[in-house]
């Protein structure tokens, strides 16, 4: 349906045959950026549409057309509202407090779990690897998340985490902590054992060896994990909503989805303010890691 | 997998040590580095799954501050006899065979495109603007299509309506209340949120692929989709295969969708047996904790087979 | 007291005091059998425990009471009270019980009670308890007898109601005008209405004649009510195939025509768009009826707000019906403490003209719009009928509202609270989908469901 919008704006629009080497048009290279700028603009317009309606009045918000009839004014009057009005607009700051702390932890406690695990699995004589790596396996195809939901409310009851926030951190490492072993996993693998092997003729003790000498060759694939537990950890709602009832326990990616109800002053254009600053740190995050990333990716991260 | 497995080589220091030392040694040098992967693995994934199993044999209620009762296998017989788990099951069935196909070669055929592309520069732009939705909050992803697909302020409907004008307001197509529309555009949302993360996959595979290959068929005057059919698909087919299995674990699992998208309407469409799971759990009444980890059960059982299924048939085409 | 909860007090009393080490509280505590969340609460410093007078008041609302209502927080400033965000999204009262299947509670009252929905489950298990030793002379006499009656369980006053909401009418003068109608003049009778509605959607001045609440027992209890407020089973349940019901279903069914064709569309609590919502704000019905707070919200993006025009609902003439309303109320928590202090906040929430006049005009500096609810002391209403706050200029409604409190009764509380109405939706839907042709049919199915459920989460069947 987007795209059928799409397709009137392609035909005025140059897709990006520039870098070719002949005169001569190739048609399947034309189609074949033509599909693909039209899935990066199925990807991008419903955002720049979040976008648009945050520069929108109040007037022209609850309207049906897309471009306003005019932007609020000051432009920015409806981020500014979402930061200056904690009353109408509730806890925001501790709510991206929250987010922070917990997302912080999943991801320092997770990745280096998953680095030392993977460590383990591939260049160490670790008894039991198979067993091991079958459980890992077959939790991934298990939907513990929800039937095993009870079991982690009893768990973090007994232990005196429900309304604690960033206890959250230990089902959010213990739900990804099997495909981030195995990105890791795929990752060692691509380390040479005979390197591994020379540097213990060497005398360095196998810590040694991880960090000063397979660390390097393994940060691509590390910022892969990183990135895995960042997005997991920042966006999760089933768990952060079931054992956090206290609205200021909760964490951000809760709290926007449950104050979209437009009641009272949060208008439309004022959610998606809010909804704006709520996605800009993992994209942000993203953006400044995604070399890294995509060159952990090509190194064997998604062979697990 | 292989490689991991494999004897390591040499080390005949060890050899005249007898076999127990050997392992007990192996023991203390390898676990250290287990020990946060177990720390987490048992405690918030064994523990939680062993837990809500016993708890299905039980009559547990969160609110009633009793202690509960081992009732064996009453809440397994009292759901299988609810129409609304049956209905469960059926529903989230139907959402996977929706959902699948469209998870999969959309992506591949991206993939596909994106490989062919000899302009480095070019190709990362199109991986990186594939890559944004991945990177978006889960539930947020959901708020932004439940407003894409609104029949008031969202703009598909204004595009269909006021600007092409193929429908009226009286007959737009209502993108989450149609019981089967639900289940497309639930899955259209869902390719979006997948299409940048899957084609990694894919590319990850297309660079697997030796590049004197279709070199040689190119030669040989294969024309392109004699070429995808003769060797690609070939060489794709593995992640194919892995990604519908795993693929139709999570779509089957799937709950913040439709507790964000729709609530808990049992005429719903997205009433699954994990939405059926959650309102027992967590809403209704005293919360029947036991019957809900009964149904939970259920359903992870009933997955498991069909995984199960999934394994056999690939594996014999093999 | 037993001499476990001897025990457990003294526990309490020793660590707020510092008494004792950390350690020392979780020995003894988990030695009396004190789950992990009472554990945590005992070796947190910011302790706020049973103990009952050296602790700071402290009250919490329903988060969209602090959202719409800023006087909330700027009393309890005022009062030295803490006002916090109760953990109550989506009528869930899970943490007051386990807490007080503790022993404890973290606070000492609670203010987004819907007595028809918690007020039960709450007074049964001693979470809250009455406010009747606590209560100031005078108050509850001087409180709408309709809203305490709806507080009361057992005999005892267990809501202090504070916010009135009741479902009425709105409408837009300019389009009602532009079909040809008295844009002043509310239809008295649901035929009228229904006539009114017709006239609006056909003579084309906007999209739809009417919209109302997706949530839909919202829409079809008030109208049930209209006919006769009688219609409630011993155990509380809405009595869905009795006249008055059937009745109102088929008003509903005749309103579907002129309305939006997703008015009934699911959608969670706090979904990002809600059909009335969208449909009203963008000026697309001619008429709306959900509780007052809706219409008056909603149009407030409209290209000239003084359009809108209110009044109480419909009713049908030689019938028993009244109108229906509720009230969010404050209940005081059991294991709370400083009881007289939230009685004090409670008198002085309703008595404060700021409240009302934020409710009712809204508040800039705060960043709030109008809410429009009201008041439920009876003096505070015979005070404005003398001599009526410049606020209030214009907005006759609320005294139709008010007028209407006169015959007006709650929704009964039940042991199902809200989930009757998700038991029993599916079935009356059925006939204003079109798939059961019988109203009564499909409402003696819906009440079967909802009795069957009642048997199940209570264990005896229902009357």
């Amino acid at each position: 349906m987007i795209a059928s919008h799409v397709t009137t704006q392609m035909t005025t629009g140059k897709p990006a045959e520039t870098h070719h080497r002949k005169r001569r048009i190739k048609w399947g290279t034309v189609a074949r950026h033509a599909v693909l700028i039209l899935l990066c603009l199925w990807v991008l317009l419903p955002l720049a549409w979040v976008v648009l309606l945050s520069f929108k009045s109040k007037y022209d918000g609850a309207r049906r057309y897309i471009w306003p009839e005019n932007f609020i004014d000051p432009i920015f009057a409806n981020y500014q509202y979402i930061l200056s009005q904690p009353r109408a607009v509730g806890p925001v700051g501790a709510v991206t407090t929250n987010s922070i702390t917990v997302t912080l932890l999943t991801v320092f406690f997770g990745t280096i779990a998953a680095v030392l695990g993977g460590y383990a699995l591939v260049h160490l004589r670790t008894p039991g690897k198979v067993i091991l790596t079958s459980f890992l396996v077959a939790s991934m195809f298990f939907p513990t998340q929800v039937t095993a939901l009870t079991g982690i409310f009893q768990i973090q009851q007994r232990l005196g985490f429900i309304n604690t926030t960033w206890a959250l951190m230990f089902p959010y490492v213990a739900l990804q902590i099997a495909i981030c072993v195995f990105i890791m996993r795929g990752v060692f693998q691509t380390v040479p054992q005979d390197l591994v092997d020379s540097a213990k003729v060497d005398g360095a003790s196998s810590l040694r060896t991880l960090a000063g000498i397979i660390f390097p060759l393994v940060k691509n694939g590390i910022v892969v994990v990183v990135i895995v537990l960042f997005v997991f950890a920042w966006g999760e709602y089933l768990l952060a909503l079931t054992l956090m009832n206290d609205a200021s326990k909760r964490t951000l990616a809760v709290f926007v989805a449950n104050s979209t109800g437009g009641v009272g002053a949060l208008d439309w254009p004022r959610t998606a303010a809010l909804y704006i600053l709520a996605i800009l740190p993992a994209l942000v995050t993203f953006a400044i890691a995604q070399r890294w990333y995509m060159k952990g990716l090509q190194e064997g991260a998604l062979k697990g | 997998m292989a490689q991991a497995l494999s004897p390591e080589p040499h080390s005949s220091a060890r050899q005249s040590r007898p076999g127990w030392w050997r392992t007990a040694r192996d023991f203390i040098t390898s676990y250290p580095y287990l020990i946060p992967v177990l720390f987490f693995f048992v405690g918030w994934q064994l523990l939680p799954i062993v837990q809500s199993l016993r708890l299905s044999f039980t009559d547990d209620r969160f609110l009633d501050n009793q202690a509960p009762n081992w009732i064996g296998l009453d809440n397994y017989r009292t759901a299988i006899q609810q129409g609304l788990f049956w209905q469960g099951i059926k529903r989230a069935l139907i959402f996977t065979a929706i959902f699948i196909p469209g998870m999969i070669f959309i992506p591949m055929i991206a993939a596909i495109l994106v490989d062919r592309v000899t302009n480095n520069k070019v190709a990362t732009v199109y991986r990186i603007i594939l890559l944004i939705p991945s990177m978006i909050p889960a539930p947020l992803i959901f708020v932004l299509w439940v407003w894409m697909y609104d029949n008031y302020i969202g703009p598909i409907n204004y595009f269909l309506v006021d600007r092409l004008g193929w429908f009226d307001l009286a007959n737009a197509p209502l993108w989450l209340e149609n019981n089967i529309l639900i289940y497309f555009s639930i899955a259209f949302m869902e390719w979006w949120w997948g299409l940048g993360y899957h084609t990694m996959f894919f590319l990850a595979g297309l660079a697997s692929i030796p590049r004197d290959l279709p070199d040689a068929a190119r030669v040989d005057g294969a024309g392109e989709w004699r070429m995808f059919w003769g060797i690609t698909i070939w060489r794709l087919l593995p992640i194919i295969l892995v990604l519908t299995v795993v693929r139709f674990g999570s779509a089957m699992a799937v709950i913040t969708e439709y507790i964000i998208m729709q609530g808990f309407d049992r005429n719903s469409s997205t009433y699954t047996w994990t939405m059926y799971m959650y309102d027992e759990a967590f809403r209704t009444g005293q919360q029947f904790r036991g019957y809900a980890a009964a149904i939970g059960w259920l359903g992870a059982l009933f997955m498991l087979v069909v995984v199960a299924f999934l394994f056999y048939i690939f594996r014999s085409r093999d | 007291m037993s001499e476990k909860q001897q025990q457990i007090k003294q526990l309490w009393q020793d660590a707020l005091t510092g008494k004792i080490s950390r350690r020392d509280v979780l020995v003894r505590g988990s030695a009396l059998g004190l789950s992990g969340m009472a554990l945590a609460a005992l070796s947190q410093e910011t302790i706020r425990g049973t103990l009952a007078q050296d602790r700071d008041p402290i009250l919490n609302c329903y988060d969209w009471q602090l959202r719409l209502h800023p006087m909330f927080s700027i009393l309890g400033e005022e009062m030295g009270i803490i006002i916090e965000e109760a953990p109550s999204v989506d009528f869930s009262f899970d943490r007051f019980i386990t807490e007080k299947n503790e022993g404890i509670s973290t606070w000492d009252a609670y203010t987004g009670v819907t007595p028809f929905l918690e007020m039960k489950p709450l007074a049964d298990t001693e979470t809250i308890e009455p406010w009747d030793p606590y209560l100031p002379e005078g108050v509850k006499e001087d409180i709408f007898p309709s809203a305490v009656e709806e507080g009361t369980y057992n005999g005892s006053m267990y809501v202090w109601p504070l916010l009135l909401d009741i479902i009425v009418q709105g409408w837009h003068a300019g389009f009602v005008e532009a079909a040809g109608l008295d844009p002043n003049v509310a239809p008295a009778t649901w035929d009228e209405y229904i006539a009114n509605v017709k006239t609006v959607h056909e003579a084309g001045v906007t999209t739809y004649g009417v919209i109302f609440d997706n949530r839909d027992w919202r829409s079809l209890i008030p109208i049930t009510h209209s006919f006769d407020t009688d219609v409630y089973n011993p155990d509380g349940l809405f009595i869905y195939n009795s006249d008055a019901a059937v009745n109102a279903l088929e008003v509903m069914k005749e309103l579907m025509q002129y309305t939006a064709p997703d008015v009934l569309a699911a959608s969670s609590v706090d979904a990002a768009v809600l059909v009335d919502q969208a449909v009203w704000s963008s000026e697309q019905a001619g008429y709306y009826f959900k509780y007052q707070n809706a219409p008056l919200t909603y149009s407030s993006t409209w290209q000239d707000p003084s359009q809108l025009r209110m009044d109480k609902l419909p009713s049908q003439p030689d019938t028993a019906g009244g109108t229906v309303f509720w009230n969010t109320g404050a209940v005081l928590l059991t294991h709370g403490s400083n009881k007289e202090k939230m009685a004090e906040y409670m008198l002085n929430f309703s008595k404060d003209i700021r409240v009302w006049e934020n409710s009712v005009v809204g508040n800039e500096d705060e960043g709030t719009t109008p809410v429009g609810q009201l008041p439920i002391i009876q003096s505070v209403w015979t005070e404005w009928d003398a001599n009526p706050p410049a606020f209030l200029e214009g907005a006759d409604w609320a005294f139709a509202v008010r007028d209407s409190m006169a015959n007006a009764r709650a929704i009964q509380p039940t042991a199902l609270a809200i989930s009757q109405f998700d038991v029993a939706r599916p079935e009356w839907h059925k006939y204003l989908s079109g798939e059961e042709a019988d109203a009564r049919t499909a409402l003696t199915k819906a009440y079967d469901a909802v009795r069957a459920e009642f048997e199940r989460q209570t264990g005896s069947p229902a009357k």
